[in-house]
């Protein structure tokens, strides 16, 4: 692991947890929404599968530990990394629409089943069955808005590429 | 907005004193005996017990109640629907598809009260241990040093990014930024702002990596550490008696399975 790699992964992990942070609407099951799948595709995307999957896990589980939710740390760590995961890499090599949309729906669906799993041995069916739709809404949203954000950044500040060819050698 | 959301309330009690790394075979113990009981009042007991051995530890109600109040959505939630899924046992109301058995509600109360002992074993670790002697503990257990530093730097990063959101959007309101309206109309006006933090953070970790790589970050496998953390006979005792305990636990349960 190089050194850049190292403060990059730190900083988008710190970026996923404030936005995890920041936004949060409490769902009937006693979890919460929260933006923090824009800040995770938006890593996986720019920064490809590890800085994603990292700072994916990272981010939300120390903020499901410190934002007063531990249950969920461990089901977060769990899920939201391999999303991140899963989205960089389906978007290294080529990034067309299909494969975009592809990413956003693979993500989710990571989202979603593994959080409905772990609910169901940890809370029971019922708090479990109560999450499946607020997490689609939130998985979606989140994804689409990371997407966006990383075309409107990719305008805005060209040189961000090169975060991710340096990260390839 | 700040983001130092440490959870640490310094102080000088057995618990804040130990090794985190007797913490965290506590909290391993705990979590297996939560999972191992199956009875709501054995789950009801070890919850008291934790509470007791939290506040012994001097940890504060007011911690403790910040605590609760994230936790008591969940647990009314799971109380009140999880009866209705999973009926078994004597059968005490029905109404339509909806049973009501005696069944239900212990399952729903032993879930209820096995998140809550969760919450307090988690609790009980992050109330009473520095970040920096957790993030040590876990290299000392074999974690890699670098993910470890990892660690450390996203806790660190948080202020930072904190700051930087503050600055960006001063200065965004200033030239008459506004953000109204729903969701994710909100969430469209704070783009431009994301923007300017994400490229003002990125160039925080390219000084950052500078700065790490002319300390010689990396140059040698092995890393020497000023602190080093040593087990001191509060901690063998400590150690001792969590798994004793913890022994006797798994003892009962397996003596009586009804527990």
């Amino acid at each position: 692991m190089t050194i850049r790699r190292l403060t990059l992964t730190a900083l988008m992990a710190a970026l996923v947890f404030v936005l995890t942070v920041a936004v949060r609407l409490p769902t009937a099951a006693g979890g919460y929404l929260h933006l923090g799948d824009a800040a995770i595709a938006f890593s996986a995307f720019a920064f490809g599968p590890w800085v994603g999957g990292v700072a994916g896990a990272l981010g939300t589980g120390l903020a499901d530990l410190y934002g007063g939710y531990p249950q969920f740390a461990l089901i977060s760590f769990l899920v939201h990394g391999l999303q991140g995961w899963l989205m960089g890499w389906l978007v290294q090599r080529r990034m067309t629409t299909g494969i975009v949309v592809l990413a956003v729906v693979c993500g989710s669906a990571i989202v979603v089943a593994g959080y409905f799993v772990a609910e169901i041995f940890l809370f029971g069916i019922a708090a479990a069955l109560t999450e499946v739709l607020p997490n689609t809404l939130q998985s979606v949203v989140g994804a689409v808005l990371g997407v966006s954000l990383y075309l409107a950044m990719k305008r805005a500040y060209p040189p961000i590429t090169r975060y991710h060819e340096r990260e390839r050698r | 907005m700040s983001f130092s959301l440490d959870l640490y309330v310094p102080g000088r009690s057995w618990l804040h004193r130990c090794d985190p790394r007797v913490k965290l075979w506590m909290m391993l113990l705990g979590l297996v005996l939560a999972f191992r009981w199956t009875h709501p009042l054995t789950q009801a007991i070890f919850v008291a017990s934790l509470l007791l051995t939290l506040r012994l530890a001097g940890v504060s109600w007011r911690t403790l109640g910040w605590l609760w109040q994230q936790m008591r959505l969940l647990v009314v939630l799971m109380l009140l629907l999880q009866p209705l899924f999973s009926p078994s046992g004597r059968i005490l109301a029905q109404v339509g598809p909806l049973t009501l058995s005696l069944g239900g509600i212990s399952s729903a109360m032993l879930l209820a009260l096995r998140v809550l002992a969760m919450a307090f074993l988690t609790g009980g670790l992050l109330f009473t241990t520095d970040q920096r002697a957790l993030v040590r503990a876990f290299v000392r257990l074999g974690l890699p040093y670098t993910w470890g530093l990892t660690l450390s730097l996203t806790l660190r990063f948080l202020p930072a990014i904190g700051n930087l959101a503050t600055t960006v959007r001063e200065a965004q309101a200033s030239r008459g930024w506004v953000a109204e309206g729903n969701l994710l109309r909100r969430a469209r006006e704070y783009q431009p702002v994301l923007i300017a933090i994400i490229i003002g953070a990125l160039q925080l970790s390219d000084q950052l990596t500078l700065a790490l790589a002319a300390r010689g970050l990396g140059y040698t496998q092995k890393r020497t550490s000023w602190r080093e953390l040593r087990f001191r006979h509060l901690d063998w005792w400590v150690l001792a008696l969590s798994t004793l305990v913890f022994a006797a636990g798994w003892g009962a349960s397996l003596v009586f399975p009804a527990l």
